[in-house]
């Protein structure tokens, strides 16, 4: 009778904290839902930076020669609007040309990793997403080594 | 000095035993991290997440982190469990239920994320909760082996006792250094064990993708198989040891005779 209490035990704790974990998730809005649609980037800032001689990288807004030189080999260079679509692809959207890349949210949805080709992989952290808006940081060694951040608003 | 080679055949098999069980967890925490972005061998990270959305009130990120520190828990939880309410008479049975779940658990993952993975979000959830679980079950393994002194898939405890350990040696009126140094060696293999398996996995995995996981399940069957020989070489030792004190009290020839002039006096 005693051990069958402690298998009844050994059984409940972890199916009650299982259970309340998964009617947790499932009754909210997961961010792979919430990052579908189309996003508009608003600005591009130095969230760390080194400091080189007087210039203060630090939340200066990074202007578009500097952008162009910081994503240069990147495979979001130049990208004005990122369109999430619900099959794991990214169309990228520049003046000239779209550009399809495959998209993935990883680890506990703070990482968000773009794919072009099976080649090229690049890792940005989801540091904020909601309905309205998306903030983006990837580290960065062109110019000032430090992190960049990118704001995006829904359109 | 029968004493000291007993205790030193058992430290060298707590050592052996330690450093396995560390190299595969690091093998597993390296290798998630490169395949999930999420650490799977330790759940501080995941505590300091779920303060932080706590505090956030991101309802979504609570739950995963809440399903990834009570699947970890829960395979502490089992794996005590199975040790203490086990079978007693077999010590190999109960020790060795922990390491087989926690080898389906591994190779479970190694196949899906191979043959299935599409990267969706909630794969990768299931996937870490999974390497949490099979993580926790071998923590709760080896810290129930040790009487709790021994945990082998995360280092912040370890480096401390390490640090402690080794300041302690350095005041004189300490009395058994001897004792210090055989936990400092245990410790240091320890930690050895698992920076060389997150080497090893770091390597492999870029071509072994996935598949690393069935690798790590493979280095399991190799520590079941010593902890079954080491199980059975002791039984075999005590049984040899029973045999020798049975013969010692054996009544001879002599004894009888003495016996006998005993009575008869």
């Amino acid at each position: 009778m005693k051990f069958i209490s402690h298998i009844l035990i050994a059984v409940l704790i972890p199916l009650l904290l299982l259970g309340s974990a998964f009617v947790l998730r499932s009754n909210h809005l997961s961010p792979e839902q919430m990052i579908m649609g189309n996003w508009k980037e608003v600005s591009w800032t130095y969230e760390k930076a080194d400091n080189k001689g007087s210039v203060n990288f630090n939340d200066e807004p990074i202007n578009d020669a500097m952008k162009h030189m910081i994503s240069q080999s990147k495979i979001i260079h130049e990208a004005e609007t990122w369109n999430f679509t619900p099959d794991s692809g990214l169309v990228l959207n520049t003046h000239h040309k779209n550009l399809n890349v495959d998209w993935a949210l990883m680890g506990s949805s703070n990482i968000l990793r773009l794919k072009y080709n099976d080649e090229f992989e690049e890792h940005y952290n989801l540091i904020e997403l909601n309905e309205k808006r998306m903030v983006l940081h990837f580290e960065n060694d062109r110019l000032t080594r430090g992190i960049v951040r990118i704001t995006f608003e829904k359109i | 000095m029968n004493t000291v080679s007993k205790e030193n055949r058992k430290l060298n098999d707590k050592i052996k035993f330690g450093m396995m069980s560390a190299f595969t967890a690091g093998m597993v925490n390296v290798s998630s991290l490169v395949l999930f972005f999420s650490f799977t061998s330790n759940i501080t990270g995941h505590f300091a997440i779920l303060a932080n959305e706590l505090a956030n009130g991101n309802i979504f990120k609570i739950a995963i982190a809440l399903l990834w520190i009570s699947l970890y828990f829960t395979g502490s939880f089992f794996s005590n469990f199975l040790i203490r309410n086990g079978a007693t008479s077999n010590k190999y049975l109960s020790h060795s239920v922990p390491i087989v779940l926690e080898i389906i658990c591994l190779v479970a993952v190694g196949l899906y994320g191979h043959y299935v993975y599409a990267e969706t979000l909630i794969e990768t959830e299931i996937l870490v909760a999974v390497l949490l679980f099979a993580m926790g079950l071998q923590n709760g393994l080896t810290a129930s082996i040790a009487s709790f002194g021994l945990k082998t898939t995360h280092l912040t405890g370890l480096t401390t006792d390490l640090a402690i350990h080794l300041s302690m040696l350095f005041k004189k009126d300490i009395a058994n250094k001897e004792n210090i140094r055989n936990r400092m060696k245990l410790m240091g293999a320890i930690a050895l064990g698992y920076l060389i398996g997150g080497v090893v996995a770091g390597k492999i995995i870029h071509y072994a993708h996935f598949m690393v996981f069935i690798y790590i399940s493979v280095a399991m069957i190799i520590i079941m198989v010593y902890d079954w020989s080491k199980t059975f070489s002791i039984k075999e030792m005590y049984k040899k040891q029973r045999q020798r004190q049975s013969a010692l009290f054996t009544p001879t020839d002599e004894h009888d005779v003495l016996g006998k002039k005993y009575a008869q006096s």
